[in-house]
């Protein structure tokens, strides 16, 4: 099942470049925000192209069997929140509260799309995109006496969110479906807050995705993506370097991840659809101290035990974890968050 | 999965160009108590498209609601319609089943009231 699910990255190289060491690329994301003009230029060619749709059918089988398999284990650690954790760049996080910080990431996300609290203007229907075991969606809901629906691949993620919901007495406000986001099961116009935390890295189709994400927003709705992207290209590139490719690769294999993009590259996706007030943030310093956390939590004697009874996937997908270390460090990967708002009709 | 939920879910297949509401299939109905709350009921009104609600409600059994949406000012201090309204929205669940597309007739499956609307590859 491993072997079949070794997927075609779909290489788009126009030759190799022969610069070392790695270019630093002309556009850099500050961690402050910048806004970009509305200008229409193209994205890259393998991001256009889309996977086949057979190739699709087995990444999101795999994604399914992975969560499905190690939703359990990361829950028991980690608890209901399955993204990275926000910490000030540079600090010592030993001993940190890591729950604590990943509650942080959900409110500097809010911030800096410039979310509302004041309850007029706050978001009333919500959907959390690739959401999990719905800790974003019942946090959001709580927060904002907001209604959320959640949508996964994962059956079994689907029912441990609407178990926990109904734990934490907010089974009317938040539900559950096992569904696509490349199509999702809703009408157009429909939610005043479109979140995605941390599942963009696992949708094959960029442009679809972002597509659906604008669908579904209803006018003057704001759509939050927080994902993992490589860095941007520089001027004269037209892809990463084969080191690059090579390490993106290896970390795909193992989380079921398609072809990766830029930051730059959901910009235009969004720009392209005309939304306004785009904004980007580079976030890479601010989740640096999360990979070892999981690494030290993988290590202590529950953490290594639970991973032994858990499964293949799980184990792989923890083997791979210095790998993301690695391609933070040396700046092949980036946190990044896009917010924009959906023109008011 | 509740009438809520039903109330937005719609059938994205591919060539489809009306596909909402879905029609319901009842395998099992679960009715939960949920606390009432007339502010969020009130505010929920509007949002409903209330023909889909009242069929689905009366596709699991409770025949109760009116057909017709009736006039906001029943949301004041109509009681007995609050009440309805409610059990009929939040109280409801469709454990097992099937949503149905009104134009292929495809079924997605629900069990233990999760709705699974994942489309094959051949309906994208």
């Amino acid at each position: 099942m491993a072997a079949a699910l070794h997927l075609q990255t779909h290489p788009c190289f126009h030759g190799t470049y022969q610069l070392s060491p790695p270019p630093r690329p002309s556009v850099s994301f500050t961690s402050s925000s910048r806004s970009f003009p509305s200008n229409r230029r193209y994205l890259s060619a393998h991001v256009k192209a889309a996977a086949s749709s057979s190739s699709t059918t087995t990444l999101q089988e795999g994604i399914a069997e992975f969560y499905d398999e190690s939703s359990g284990i990361w829950e028991d650690i980690w608890g209901e929140h399955m993204h990275h954790g926000y910490y000030d760049p540079g600090s010592d996080v030993s001993g940190s509260d890591h729950r604590a910080a990943q509650i942080r990431m959900i409110e500097e996300s809010l911030r800096f799309a410039g979310i509302s609290k004041d309850p007029a203007n706050s978001p009333k229907k919500i959907v959390d995109v690739g959401c999990g075991i719905g800790g974003s969606s019942r946090y959001l809901a709580r927060k904002y006496g907001a209604k959320c629906q959640g949508i996964t691949l994962s059956p079994v993620q689907a029912e441990r969110a609407n178990a926990l919901a109904n734990a934490q007495g907010l089974a009317d406000q938040v539900c559950f479906e096992v569904a696509d986001a490349l199509n999702q099961p809703f009408p157009d116009d429909q939610f005043d807050l479109v979140w995605s935390m941390e599942s963009g890295e696992h949708m094959p189709d960029k442009p679809k995705f972002v597509k659906e994400l604008v669908r579904v927003a209803a006018p003057g709705g704001t759509i939050i993506v927080v994902t993992w992207c490589h860095r941007d290209l520089g001027p004269s590139e037209e892809s990463l370097q084969p080191w690059e490719q090579k390490l993106l690769n290896r970390i795909c294999d193992a989380y079921y991840l398609p072809e990766w993009c830029s930051t730059s590259d959901y910009v235009k996706l969004f720009q392209s659809l005309s939304l306004q007030d785009i904004k980007a943030g580079d976030w890479t310093e601010n989740v640096a101290p999360f990979w070892p956390a999981v690494i030290g939590s993988a290590l202590t004697w529950k953490g290594f035990t639970s991973l032994l009874r858990s499964g293949l996937k799980t184990i792989k997908g923890a083997l791979v974890m210095p790998l993301m270390i690695e391609g933070f460090q040396k700046g092949v990967i980036k946190f990044a968050i896009i917010a924009c708002r959906k023109p008011a009709e | 999965m509740r009438l809520l939920t039903h109330n937005m879910l719609s059938s994205n297949i591919k060539g489809v160009t009306k596909g909402f509401p879905l029609k319901i299939e009842v395998e099992k109905v679960v009715e939960k108590q949920v606390e009432i709350n007339h502010d969020f009921l009130r505010n929920i009104f509007p949002k409903i498209d209330w023909k889909a609600f009242s069929d689905a409600a009366r596709t699991m059994g409770y025949v109760e609601l009116p057909e017709q949406a009736p006039d906001p000012s029943v949301l004041e201090s109509d009681l007995d319609f609050l009440t309805k309204f409610h059990h009929a929205l939040l109280e409801l669940h469709l454990e097992e089943g099937a949503l149905v597309c009104p134009e292929t007739g495809r079924k997605f499956p629900v069990n233990k009231g999760i709705p699974n609307m994942l489309l094959h590859e051949d309906e994208v």
